[in-house]
């Protein structure tokens, strides 16, 4: 157990540990709950706080004394996510039916569509990037 | 396993996360600064507060650190994460502020933060996690009070807590050695 102590954060178990804990439930537990507490210490204070926090806003205003903080307040909203989707998986659909068959044309415009469809969802999930570090957590606790 | 795994995903999404939204601030995007000042307000807030024991101060300390990280953004190499380089700024603007009172109020020792605890079984264990923490701090130094803070409560490794304090790693890691076996012990207790 003193050897897992000693880890630090984000350090790999030895092997020896690991091979251990195969076999040790009692040991097992008690890194489960020790990594669990450390969690819970540490997690209040990753909570973010909202955009239009009154702090946020007057550091803004000293970086510069133009900005205005109505970008802040209307990010792009999940409905427009979903229409958008929708109106792009759409428009694949009626190319494809709509064009007389030909294969390098089919070829060209099937990467240009993966290409839209792989920059759609980067762009989602990284400009709701803390929706889904909030769901890891939630599966990390689950597991 | 499983949550190591989750732990290094989460760890490399937040990485990248924060040196596009740091490319983005240099480019002259203020939303993308402000991003950054979400995620990292509330770990600023603490350390002004345990510094500072007010929160009007501690507000002032946040705008102070934030206007400072983002005039030498351009410091930030992305060597270590961006959570560590604007503590390090945060620990160095409040250790140089002339109005800071000597002493260094644990985090633990306050409720400045809003806990998120769910059920009772978690506020039992975060109350013998916070009971550990500070019966080691009672046996320490107080200067190396903010090393088991960057540890257990900012979720800082031994060696960018030595570059952020300047203490040695090794005496780092001793005391928080110490501060686990007594985590250890009282774990052990609760589950009893």
């Amino acid at each position: 157990m003193d050897q897992y102590l000693e880890l630090d954060r984000g350090q790999h178990l030895p092997l020896s540990l690991t091979m251990h804990l195969l076999f040790c439930k009692k040991c097992r537990r008690e890194i489960k709950c020790m990594a669990h507490a450390e969690k819970i210490l540490h997690e209040p204070i990753r909570i973010p706080v909202p955009l239009t926090d009154n702090t946020i806003e007057s550091v803004l205003l000293t970086i510069d004394p133009q900005f205005s903080d109505l970008k802040l307040k209307n990010p792009i909203s999940m409905v427009n996510w979903i229409i958008s989707g929708i109106l792009m998986i759409l428009f694949m659909v009626a190319f494809a039916f709509s064009t007389n068959s030909n294969k390098d044309l089919d070829v060209a415009m099937s990467l240009v569509f993966a290409g839209c469809v792989i920059t759609y969802i980067l762009i989602f999930v990284f400009s709701n990037i803390e929706f889904f570090v909030k769901k890891i957590n939630t599966m990390k606790m689950a597991v | 396993m499983a949550n190591e795994l989750l732990s290094e995903i989460e760890h490399s999404i937040i990485k990248k996360r924060d040196a596009l939204l740091v490319k983005s601030t240099l480019s002259g995007d203020k939303n993308a600064f402000a991003k950054l000042m979400s995620a990292y307000k509330q770990r600023i807030f603490a350390l002004g507060m345990s510094f500072f024991k007010n929160e009007a101060d501690a507000d002032d300390f946040v705008q102070d650190v934030f206007i400072k990280a983002y005039t030498h953004i351009d410091s930030f190499k992305g060597n270590s994460l961006f959570s560590t380089w604007l503590i390090r700024i945060a620990y160095n603007t409040a250790i140089n502020s002339i109005n800071r009172r000597k002493e260094y109020l644990p985090l633990v020792d306050e409720e400045i933060i809003v806990s998120t605890d769910t059920s009772p079984e978690e506020r039992q264990i975060r109350l013998a996690t916070k009971e550990a923490v500070h019966e080691a701090l009672n046996e320490l130094p107080e200067k190396y009070a903010v090393c088991l803070d960057m540890y257990f409560s900012y979720d800082i490794p031994y060696m960018e807590i030595s570059e952020i304090t300047g203490f040695p790693v090794n005496t780092i890691k001793s005391h928080i050695f110490r501060a686990k076996k007594i985590l250890r012990k009282k774990l052990e207790e609760l589950v009893k």
